[in-house]
């Protein structure tokens, strides 16, 4: 039997939303070598002020429109990428955004099972419950989670249920940090051995063109949203900017506080020292992580922080928060790293990591321990060996009975 | 691996392309998806509900926009709620200034776009049966065929529906929802193009 496996997601990097579930992709690039043939489902929620009449009609619509679609693009590694809309109207439960997701996949599958003997699903219900109900009943299944809002996925009583079906037919069930595995043992005590954790997967193999000699590029990837920190990165920048006026910040992103940073820049007289790049592609992202001089990612909470990962792998020091994933993912290398700092609103946290790290840079900052510690724990190949190990058997079949 | 559907493409070798963007709430896709195709000499459309609600937005050269609001398809019950729900207020709104546009944005959100699907619509289809869909009727006729159909959003599916035509139809349009499928990988993963193997 042939290593095929199929990927049911409800994030992946597109146009519209580049970012999102870059860690999918990457996790897809990573197992390419251990697989024969993957194919990604991308389980896409396209959310939109919607009328009852207008769902429905939307939803006849497309079962009639699915003999039409054209066949699935490529991703990486040479996977297959499957599109389907999972058209939805705001703020629904997150058991029904799963099972609007498993119905729309079933439509784009013709009715038919998903061809392949391993099924991997990506965040809790709404990736894991289009996996479950479209797989083959002797498909082995295995979930990986990353969703921040686990905790109200669980807290929806259709929502446990269907998170409780979905551990009772999985053979192992991936988070990615402590939290995570807290919060579903607690949950779901009688699971607790289906528990594993895991890491997304990072590319330590594109180097950077010059090591980082000064602190003076600032960068921030992610959303520009108050639960990311952004709002205070501005205002910490700006003091630090009056003192050193050599200083840039390049935030990249996009979210609800754009607007309110680009009056916000204005204001603090630093529009010559700011960039606003908006949302980039993920490559042109880790281009920048090797083009600047320090990652500041002043998070409120993460539950891995895969762009502190990231920004290491290209070579920068970072100052990032406590906030759940930094933590662990730097725990051993804090120091060699970077500097955390504690979860704040305000700006004196930020301002003296950032002073307390220039006073120590270059001497007492290794940022090569730090790369070879991290590529050992995230690198493709650590996380293949894992996919691989739980996937198959030695003689590369897919495998029960772990 | 190989792609399992061919390019798209016309007989001069490049893409008709009608991007359907009816309910505007996933414009950075059509923006660029749009101006991928035209930079790749491709034919691009993108079929918008009302150019008014893309205003900030820039289009690539090469990209044509159109408006269903504008295909009134000879119904003089919508070309009149045109003229009293959407242009009269908004016209008189923006006539106030900044703020007048602001406001001209929050009335067509907030009032006459509600009214239309939730009011009009529905009377329009109980009074008229093909009424609503005159429009669309109208673009198909004065547009010709595509090779191509980019679905973009939710409120564009029964659209794409209708101009796929009857079920069976030998030169019915390929409907994709991401612009990858239209177009052949020259490396698989990363950049696109479909002419290097068309």
């Amino acid at each position: 039997m042939a290593r095929d496996v199929a990927v049911v997601t409800p994030w992946y990097p597109s146009t519209q939303l580049p970012f999102r579930g870059a860690f999918v992709r990457a996790m897809v690039g990573a197992t390419a070598p251990v697989v024969s043939r993957s194919t990604v489902y991308h389980c896409d929620p396209w959310v939109a002020r919607l009328t009852p009449a207008q769902d429905a009609e939307i939803g006849a619509a497309l079962r009639e429109l699915a003999p039409y679609a054209a066949g699935p693009s490529r991703t990486v590694g040479g996977a297959a990428l499957v599109t389907v809309p999972v058209p939805m109207p705001r703020a629904l439960p997150f058991a029904e955004q799963g099972s609007r997701a498993a119905d729309a996949l079933r439509v784009a599958l013709g009715g038919r099972p998903i061809d392949a003997p391993v099924v991997h699903a990506h965040v809790g219900l709404l990736g894991g419950l289009p996996a479950l109900r479209n797989m083959r009943e002797d498909a082995r299944f295995f979930v990986t989670e990353h969703a921040s809002f686990l905790d109200r996925m669980l807290a929806e009583p259709d929502g446990y249920a269907a998170y409780a079906e979905m551990l009772v037919r999985c053979e192992a069930f991936f988070v990615v940090s402590d939290l995570m595995r807290n919060l579903l043992a607690e949950a779901f005590p009688e699971h607790t051995g289906k528990l594993r954790l895991i890491a997304n997967p990072i590319d330590f193999a594109t180097p950077r063109p010059a090591p980082v000699t000064d602190l003076h590029r600032w960068l921030f990837v992610g959303g520009l949203s108050r639960s990311k920190g952004v709002d205070w990165l501005l205002e910490a920048f700006a003091i630090c900017h009056r003192q050193d006026p050599a200083l840039s910040l390049t935030l990249v992103g996009e979210g609800e506080l754009r607007s309110k940073l680009d009056a916000r820049v204005a204001e603090l007289g630093v529009a010559d020292a700011v960039t606003l790049t908006g949302a980039l592609a993920p490559e042109l992202a880790l281009d920048l992580m090797r083009e600047h001089d320090l990652l500041v990612h002043p998070s409120r909470s993460e539950t891995f922080g895969v762009v502190v990962v990231e920004a290491l792998a290209g070579g920068m020091p970072v100052l990032v928060t406590r906030c759940g994933g930094p933590e662990q993912t730097l725990a051993g290398i804090e120091s060699a790293a970077g500097e955390l700092i504690a979860v704040e609103d305000g700006t004196d946290e930020i301002v003296a990591g950032y002073r307390r790290l220039c006073d120590r840079f270059p001497a007492d900052v290794d940022l090569a321990l730090a790369r070879r510690t991290l590529d050992e724990r995230y690198g493709y190949q650590a996380v293949a060996r894992l996919h691989e190990a739980a996937w198959f058997d030695g003689a590369g079949q897919p495998s029960r009975g772990r | 691996m190989a792609p399992d559907n061919p390019a798209v493409v016309g007989e001069d070798g490049s893409m008709r392309v009608l991007f359907l963007a009816l309910g505007a709430n996933r414009r950075l896709a059509v923006t660029q998806e749009s101006a991928r195709l035209a930079e790749a000499g491709d034919r691009p459309v993108v079929l918008v509900d009302d150019r008014n609600t893309w205003a900030a937005e820039t289009f690539a050269p090469g990209v044509t926009v159109l408006s269903l609001r504008e295909q009134a398809g000879g119904h003089w019950p919508t070309a009149a709620e045109q003229l009293v729900l959407f242009r009269g207020p908004t016209f008189l709104l923006r006539r106030l200034g900044r703020r007048g546009g602001r406001l001209a944005g929050a009335y067509q959100r907030r009032i006459a776009d509600r009214l239309h699907h939730r009011a009009f619509l529905p009377l329009y289809r109980r009074l008229w049966p093909d009424g609503a869909d005159r429009p669309l009727d109208a673009f198909r006729r004065r547009q010709g065929r595509f090779d191509a159909i980019l679905v973009t959003d939710p409120q564009s599916i029964p659209a794409a529906r209708r101009l796929v035509g009857p079920a069976g139809r030998p030169d019915a349009p390929r409907v994709a929802f991401r612009i990858d499928q239209l177009l052949v990988p020259a490396d698989p993963g990363d950049g696109m193009n479909h002419k290097d193997r068309a």
